[in-house]
């Protein structure tokens, strides 16, 4: 069977993704008007509590009723009432497409997102190789992303970023050398939320290699290194391995941020796998709701 | 005998392209190549050796083995002309045994093409050579080794004054059950057709080529010889014209021939002349052979008589015929006793007593009989028996009602009904007219060869000796012996010009000349003038350098589709 048309992944996550909506912080900072409460004061009908008079205040807002009692000025604050901007940061670099499985994930991940943001009334974002997408361009973009951009251990601090603080959402591999630490405290600096899926292939965990190989960078095909695979050698990769997810698992509990990791196979064949390899880890960390 | 074979040069060398094939795919897969994210997880431990082991084990790739297939499905193409030979190729080859084919070594040329040609057949075919002279010749059939080709072409003497390709091919396809790849050898520009069931590949030679040549050399029973020289240039020629007896220069000339001319010379030959050797000399000569000829003495002919009977006249006309008294028994017999009898011939006179009439013509005469030639008996007076009368089994020659003057009686004795000395023929022309057709009639009955120079594949004119031990029993000379079987017709003498002796049974013999003179071969005008190879026919054989069998483009079109199937796989994966 053929591998899976990136437009049948995409319209199969929207689908899906309609069924759940966008789970935020507690409490959202800034936003344009909308379903949830903001953390300052707005036009909600939820108060928030009484503060003194200050010139230019509505004189709508004034309780009439304290003023007949004491004879003071105060007036009522409501909560804001806010929707939420939700960037989906997606990883298009070449070495999320090596495995289809897995680009395959990712993109079905993003359209997900997007579409439960939608349904949460928030505002999806896309973000890809800095540029901002928002609206209805997001899902023909999704149906094109290529993965075939270079690596760039930068990426965090160069992506382009909203006004406000918004919901991000990161969906990469997260294998790149760069400190892993540093890479998500980045990423969550103004963020009101950060939610990192790592999405790794079976092959990424567990390589199959053996014997001589020419092993070659996905994102820079001019690194390479040569090496005969033993038992030796694989046993020190996923030595390695397990030490760098170490470091990633740290950095998002320093910069609390939520980390899901998935791992897919290298192919796969259905979106129905997909949706069942990527929807269930997002619930169970609480990620998205049951719309 | 060899062809291309998974064991011969060229299917091995294809062979050989399997193990490069694994190397090729030893060293790639030593380090091959696989995209990987993280590389910088990638560490080799503490000790370890960058290159490794220098030997691994060959995998087993899809890739490794299409490509190796491919290398096989050539391999197999390249041999594939042996494998058809294996299942029953029958080659024929079909040499022009013309004497134009001696011009500019075609014959040796021939030669080494039909060598190629059964080599490149493959060393499992068969074969047949047939050499295409006046009538096809069977040089080598079926079943014969490598041995056998070589005795049969170098068998292959072409000396004849004409060729039979189109009965040769004939010849061939009956010879062979199956298919027959028929391959011609000539230097003529032919329209040969393949028989049914057949392929046939002209290879023609560029014989044209100027040419001057003895055409014509008679030498007469009475003392001249003559000789025809042509001209087959497109320019003026000199040669000079040398007659030896022996190691005796008896005539020299030299002759200046404009393109197409004929030069006669006759010569009278003094008394005694050996066997005469003529030879054409001149610059520009394409074919040696047809410009020499070895001209022996004719038998002479000469009839000995034996005469019975006192008749003047008869014995006049005898000798005034040129038969002469014999010595022993007489070639010729004329007596009135009617059971004697002459070693070739006897006429009985059978001379009327009293009892005769004198007869007056016309008489009834067999014009058509040489006994009879020229034989005019008008106011002849006949004086015969009154009681000859029409013999059962007697053949006339002279009759008048029922009545048999001169006829052959059934044991072949010529009868005479005649008094010569009560008639006038003897005073008439007819008389020594009778009398020399009967001469000429014993002459050419005598037994023994009546000619002593032949031209090739001429049919010997011998009369046979009632003494068998007297007759022939082989032809023997350059290198040839030919059985004359007893009671067969003569034999068709070798092409091969040269001196060869007919041998008896009794060891004695004569001698006669065979001379390559065939004036439409020694005209190489209209040859081919380009070599050239032509095939015609169904399937199996390609006219130019590469000739594979269909089985051979088929195993290679096979072998380019796995090929293709494999870079088509890499390019999906990658």
């Amino acid at each position: 069977m053929a591998d899976l048309d990136a437009r049948t992944i995409v319209s199969r996550a929207q689908i899906e993704g309609a069924r759940f909506k966008v789970r935020p912080p507690a409490r959202l900072s800034q936003g344009p008007i909308g379903a949830h409460l903001g953390a300052g004061s707005g036009t909600s009908v939820e108060f928030q509590e009484f503060r003194d008079y200050q010139p230019g205040d509505d004189l709508r807002r004034v309780d009439w009723n304290v003023y007949a009692r004491s004879d003071s000025l105060v007036v009522r604050l409501y909560h804001i009432e806010v929707s939420p901007v939700v960037e989906v940061l997606l990883d298009a670099s070449a070495s999320m497409g090596l495995y289809s499985g897995k680009s395959g994930a990712a993109t079905f991940l993003a359209a997900f997102l997007a579409s439960a943001t939608r349904q949460a009334e928030g505002r999806p974002v896309l973000v890809l190789d800095r540029e901002r997408i928002s609206g209805g361009r997001i899902e023909p973009t999704l149906c094109a992303v290529p993965f075939t951009s270079p690596g760039d251990p930068d990426a965090a601090s160069r992506w382009p970023r909203g006004t406000g603080r918004p919901l991000r959402y990161l969906i990469s591999d997260l294998l790149f050398p760069v400190s892993m630490g540093r890479y998500i405290s980045d990423l969550g600096r103004d963020a009101a939320g950060l939610v990192t899926i790592q999405l790794l292939s079976q092959s990424e965990r567990d390589p199959r290699l053996s014997g001589g190989v020419r092993l070659v960078d996905a994102e820079d095909p001019g690194r390479t290194k040569d090496l005969r695979l033993d038992r030796s050698v694989l046993k020190r990769y996923s030595e390695r391995l397990a030490a760098h997810l170490d470091s990633i698992d740290e950095a998002a509990v320093r910069a609390r941020a939520a980390i899901v990791r998935i791992e897919v196979p290298d192919v796969v064949r259905s979106v129905d796998r997909l949706r069942d390899l990527t929807v269930p880890p997002l619930l169970e960390r609480g990620v998205v709701e049951t719309a | 005998m060899s062809g291309p074979g998974l064991l011969a040069p060229w299917g091995l060398a294809a062979l050989s392209s399997l193990a490069v094939v694994g190397v090729i795919y030893l060293f790639y897969q030593r380090y091959r190549k696989r995209s990987i994210t993280g590389l910088f997880l990638w560490q080799a431990p503490k000790g370890w050796h960058e290159g490794g082991r220098k030997l691994s084990v060959l995998r087993l790739s899809r890739s490794l083995l299409l490509d190796l297939l491919a290398c096989l499905l050539l391999s197999l193409a390249v041999a594939a002309p042996a494998w058809i030979a294996r299942t029953g190729r029958t080659v024929v080859l079909v040499l022009d045994g013309s004497l134009s084919m001696r011009a500019r070594d075609n014959h040796d040329k021939a030669r080494d093409a039909a060598r190629r040609t059964v080599a490149s057949a493959g060393h499992a075919s068969d074969w047949i050579v047939i050499e295409a002279g006046d009538v096809p010749r069977v040089l080598a059939g079926l079943g014969g080794d490598e041995g056998t080709l070589d005795k049969a072409l170098d068998a292959y003497d072409p000396f004849e004054s004409s060729d039979s390709l189109d009965e040769a091919v004939r010849l061939a396809r009956e010879l062979v059950t199956g298919h027959a790849e028929i391959h011609v050898f000539t230097d003529r520009d032919t329209g040969l057709k393949p028989p049914a069931a057949s392929t046939l590949t002209a290879h023609v030679l560029a014989g044209r080529a100027p040419n001057l040549a003895i055409v014509d050399a008679v030498r007469h029973a009475g003392g001249t010889v003559s000789v025809a020289v042509a001209s087959f240039s497109a320019s003026a020629q000199k040669a000079k014209l040398e007659v030896r007896d022996g190691s005796l220069v008896i005539h020299d000339e030299g002759l200046e021939l404009e393109p197409g001319a004929v030069a006669q010379v006759t010569l009278l030959l003094p008394p005694g002349t050996g066997a005469l050797d003529v030879r054409l000399v001149s610059k520009r000569d394409a074919i040696a052979q047809d410009s020499r000829a070895l001209l022996l003495p004719e038998p002479p002919g000469t009839v000995t008589f034996g005469l019975d009977v006192q008749d003047d006249s008869m014995l006049r006309a005898l000798d005034a015929a040129g038969a002469v008294p014999a010595d022993g028994a007489p070639d010729l017999l004329v007596t009135d006793a009617p059971d004697a009898r002459g070693t070739v011939a006897t006429l009985v006179l059978s001379v009327p007593g009293e009892e005769a009439s004198t007869l007056l013509g016309p008489f009834v005469v067999d014009m058509a009989h040489p006994l009879c030639r020229d034989l005019d008996l008008t106011g002849v007076y006949w004086t015969t028996q009154v009681e000859g009368r029409l013999a059962p089994g007697s053949v006339p020659l002279v009759s008048v009602g029922d009545q048999l003057l001169y006829s052959i009686a059934p044991d072949g004795a010529l009868v005479l009904d005649l008094d010569p000395t009560r008639s006038n023929i003897t005073r008439t022309a007819a008389w020594p007219v009778l009398v020399a057709n009967l001469v000429r009639h014993v002459s050419g009955n005598l037994p023994g060869l009546r000619r002593a120079n032949y031209r090739p594949g001429e049919v010997p004119v011998f009369v046979r000796h009632a003494d068998d031990r007297r007759n022939p029993e082989s032809v023997e000379g350059e290198g040839l012996e030919l059985e004359w079987e007893r009671h067969a017709p003569p034999p068709r003498l070798p092409s091969r010009p040269g001196r060869y002796r007919v041998v008896s049974a009794d060891g004695t013999g004569s001698e006669l000349a065979v001379n390559a003179i065939a004036p439409a071969e020694s005209d190489l005008r209209q040859l081919a003038s380009r070599a050239g190879k032509h095939a015609r026919g169904v399937t199996g054989v390609s006219a130019g350098a590469a000739r594979l069998h269909p089985l051979a483009w088929l195993l290679a079109a096979l072998a380019l589709a796995a090929a293709a199937l494999n870079w088509l796989l890499d390019r999906r994966k990658g």
